[in-house]
């Protein structure tokens, strides 16, 4: 596989979550605004990358019977730098993701890249899988956040865009993450993933 | 056996390597993390009192400037705490409280929200330090449209009631889960100040 490929993959071919569908809870649940979703995204591709060149660099010394404790490891500690930063720095989107920036160590993306790709080849491989990956999540969470927020609040990223424009309210609310997701799973698997 | 201390081996070295990490991060935003609680703490006591006095003088930390009680919480029973932060006017004299306050029963756990208090008791604002309602419902409480309802209401007697119990106070939604709570968290406040610090500046 080129590396161009290994850029490109996470991207549309195999997006973490219109086309693999994985990291559902965090995605669904934090995708009431554009700018949470962004926010979510990049916290999500830091500890990715970190991750993936981590454990790309060591995983000639993790023995294979213990390969997850040391990946969860790798993971949390990555994830709690974010949190601590996202506290001290970035407070208001610290609130309003709230607890999804600790369930970051549980999201089935990250652990998949470890076992999945980043234990298996090489550290630059590695680093443009997490990458390709961290784009496609953080486009993908960006898309059904801007549609939530248009449909659900008549406004993107915080700026109203419609004038006397009554909001569908069920957009903000899980329902209208799981509606809106379907239709996007729908037209990524009709027109985009390659058979 | 000697799988065995291996595992344990690589695996103490990682989390040792990950806790050395995480100390050094935790050292370095230590500071900026005290530094911004401690701003949402002013800025939020100057929202609140900021109308009703105007030459609002606070101390850098205004913990240092505070009474705590502790009371069962009204719905629930638990141990609540409640800060009254003194509010002082620029000849130094307390002109005023901020009430930090809460109702433990929001419609996803408690609520916490900032009361100014004149000194005869009369609600100078209010406004939410924390919550985890339902956003576009219930986060509907933190704006200035439900909020500044309170603005000048005094607990003559009886507590400040939603409209659905007959009182003042229009709620965010119908099932007025999250506006019930946070008019219990104002009446608490106005409660405990008549009872401990009413007259005794």
């Amino acid at each position: 596989m080129s590396r161009i490929r290994t850029l490109t993959n996470g991207i549309v071919r195999e997006n973490p979550l219109f086309v693999i569908v994985l990291g559902l809870c965090p995605s669904l649940a934090v995708t009431t605004s554009a700018q949470n979703a962004l926010g979510m995204g990049l916290a999500f591709t830091f500890v990715l990358l970190g991750s993936n060149i981590v454990i790309a660099s060591i995983k000639n010394a993790i023995p294979n019977q213990i390969r997850i404790p040391c990946f969860i490891t790798v993971i949390a500690t990555f994830v709690t730098i974010v949190d601590l930063v996202m506290k001290g720095y970035f407070y208001e989107l610290y609130k309003s993701l709230g607890i999804f920036i600790p369930l970051i160590v549980v999201n089935c993306i990250v652990l998949a890249r470890a076992e999945a790709f980043a234990s298996k080849k090489s550290i630059f491989d590695s680093l443009l899988d997490a990458i390709g990956m961290g784009i496609g999540f953080t486009l993908a969470i960006l898309i059904i956040g801007s549609i939530r927020e248009i449909l659900g609040d008549g406004s993107i990223f915080g700026f109203k865009i419609f004038k006397n424009f009554s909001p569908a309210l069920i957009f903000i609310l899980p329902p209208g993450a799981f509606i809106t997701l379907g239709f996007i799973v729908a037209f990524f698997t009709k027109y985009l993933k390659k058979k | 056996m000697k799988d065995t201390v291996r595992y344990i081996t690589v695996l103490a070295v990682i989390c040792a390597t990950a806790a050395g990490l995480l100390a050094y991060v935790n050292q370095k935003t230590l500071g900026p993390i005290a530094a911004v609680n401690n701003l949402i703490k002013v800025n939020a006591i100057r929202e609140v009192l900021a109308s009703a006095i105007p030459d609002l003088q606070l101390a850098a930390n205004p913990d240092s400037d505070r009474v705590i009680f502790h009371i069962p919480d009204s719905e629930t029973g638990k141990d609540k705490e409640i800060s009254f932060y003194r509010a002082r006017n620029a000849s130094g004299s307390c002109a005023g409280y901020a009430v930090k306050t809460a109702s433990l029963v929001g419609y996803a756990g408690a609520i916490s929200l900032m009361v100014g208090l004149s000194l005869e008791g009369k609600i100078t604002g209010t406004c939410v330090l924390e919550q985890k309602e339902t956003p576009g419902l219930g986060t509907k409480i933190k704006d200035v449209l439900f909020s500044g309802q309170f603005i000048g209401l005094v607990r003559a007697g009886s507590d400040i009631k939603i409209k659905k119990f007959g009182g003042s106070i229009e709620s965010v939604t119908g099932a007025s889960i999250s506006s019930h709570a946070y008019t219990a968290a104002v009446n608490e406040a106005l409660k405990l100040y008549e009872k401990k610090l009413k007259g005794q500046q």
